[in-house]
């Protein structure tokens, strides 16, 4: 298998990867004997360090939320006071309507010779 | 006819569109701001989301190289699956705590658009036209020897359109103002809400990003011992993984860096807002303003001695 040139070409290619890596990530492993034990640290690590990023997930929210109900009365009363304007504006288009409207019922009823 | 008073009707004219209105530039920077601060509320969440994401693939990757027939690997894959999920909903729990951000700029925006009195000028116009095809048709039908005046309509709705709108734009800059005003102590405490949220999590990722190296190096070790074959395939594999995990990594590092910087942004905007709308008017604004005014009124009144003296037509 070692006298496989396409095996060495890629062990070349792996190498300068892992050459490359190094510097991004740190010194290359040395061979432990008991890995497996260091395997399994690992593992629980990550696990705990999961729950705890998820933990954080959840403190970040609540931190973020904590002044946010008066944030959300507030966000209420813009809306109700938006809606009150569109109400105003609203009123003073029916009462234009309304006027639109008998005045053109006048006018009609002066064209046709009933008024 | 003469009794209409010109005069009262711009004292009202004034009143309405003086210190109180705003000016359409300070209209328009809360409705820039407003549409800004909604564009920026995605990404708090955003960060949550690829930070949930990220660090379940750091806790799986030596999951992905163990035995597949190994029933630890199999419960801890469970696990870390149902950890995940439980993240994604706390996530949608900081969407929802940024949302009432997005809540009050969608607000912010309802109430300074230009829109509202619109509908209500449109039906003023046709007020106008409608009496004075009243008037023209009683000339036409009854031929009185005194001309009912055409055009007097026009004239009505044009009045009842201008006090109309400056009356509500008055009311619109009115409760602006007090909404920004109350809003900007909020929003300062919500961005120091979120920079103190944004520094846990900071501190958290460096550490995990420590851990992608000990992931890292804990594989090419348990690698080590196996023929070369097998060895040159994994590592190839690993490393293919590490190379796609290094550049999310750099980009997630500058998506978690400029986000609680864009949040400060968004205080130090909500303050010049305040500024801005709280500010006298200029000179400049104020006498485009008052010629506005002046041409307004100045064609009512045209048309007012148009029509009560005919003749200088």
């Amino acid at each position: 298998m070692n006298n496989n040139p396409l095996a060495l070409n890629t062990r070349d290619l792996i190498t300068s990867v892992l050459i490359e890596l190094t510097g991004i990530i740190g010194p290359m492993p040395v061979a432990d004997p008991d890995f497996p034990i260091l395997q399994a640290i690992l593992n629980e690590l990550s696990q705990l360090n999961f729950k705890i990023v998820v933990d954080d997930i959840n403190q970040m929210a609540t931190t973020i939320n904590q002044h946010n109900v008066d944030l959300q009365n507030l966000t209420q009363q813009i809306r109700g006071t938006t809606t009150q304007l569109q109400n105003l504006s609203n009123r003073l288009k029916q009462v234009s309507d309304t006027i639109t409207f008998l005045v053109d019922t006048f006018a009609k009823g002066m064209a046709l010779g009933i008024l | 006819m003469k009794n209409l008073k010109f005069p009262y009707l711009l004292m009202v004219l004034i009143w309405l569109s003086g210190c109180a209105a705003l000016t359409n530039s300070q209209r328009n920077t809360v409705v820039n701001y407003a549409k800004l601060t909604q564009a920026y509320t995605q990404y708090p969440s955003e960060v949550a989301k690829e930070y949930i994401a990220l660090n379940y693939e750091i806790v799986n990757m030596p999951l992905a190289y163990s035995q597949a027939n190994d029933t630890l690997v199999h419960s801890t894959i469970l696990k870390n699956l149902a950890t995940f999920e439980q993240g994604n909903q706390n996530v949608q729990r900081v969407d929802d705590a940024i949302g009432v951000l997005r809540q009050y700029a969608k607000s912010l925006e309802a109430l300074s658009t230009a829109g509202l009195p619109d509908g209500f000028g449109k039906n003023a116009e046709l007020l106008g036209k409608s009496l004075d095809n009243v008037a023209t048709t009683f000339n036409t039908t009854y031929k009185p020897s005194t001309l009912l005046p055409v055009g007097f309509g026009k004239l009505i709705g044009d009045v009842i359109s201008l006090v109309g709108r400056k009356y509500i734009n008055h009311k619109q800059a009115v409760s602006l103002r007090r909404y920004i005003s109350r809003g900007d102590t909020l929003i300062r405490l919500l961005d120091q809400d979120a920079q103190s949220a944004f520094n846990t999590l900071n501190s958290r990722w460096s550490l995990q990003k420590q851990l992608i190296k000990a992931q890292h190096t804990a594989l090419l070790q348990k690698m080590h011992d196996q023929d070369v074959a097998a060895k040159t395939y994994y590592s190839y594999e690993l490393n293919q993984d590490m190379v796609d995990m290094i550049g999310r990594v750099a980009a997630f590092d500058k998506l978690l860096a400029s986000t609680p910087k864009a949040m400060s942004n968004v205080y130090q905007a909500h303050k010049s807002v305040l500024a801005d709308i709280q500010q006298k008017r200029s000179i400049e604004d104020q006498i485009a303003d008052i010629q506005q005014l002046y041409e307004d009124v100045t064609k009512l009144q045209s048309e007012y001695q148009n029509l009560i003296n005919p003749s200088q037509k």
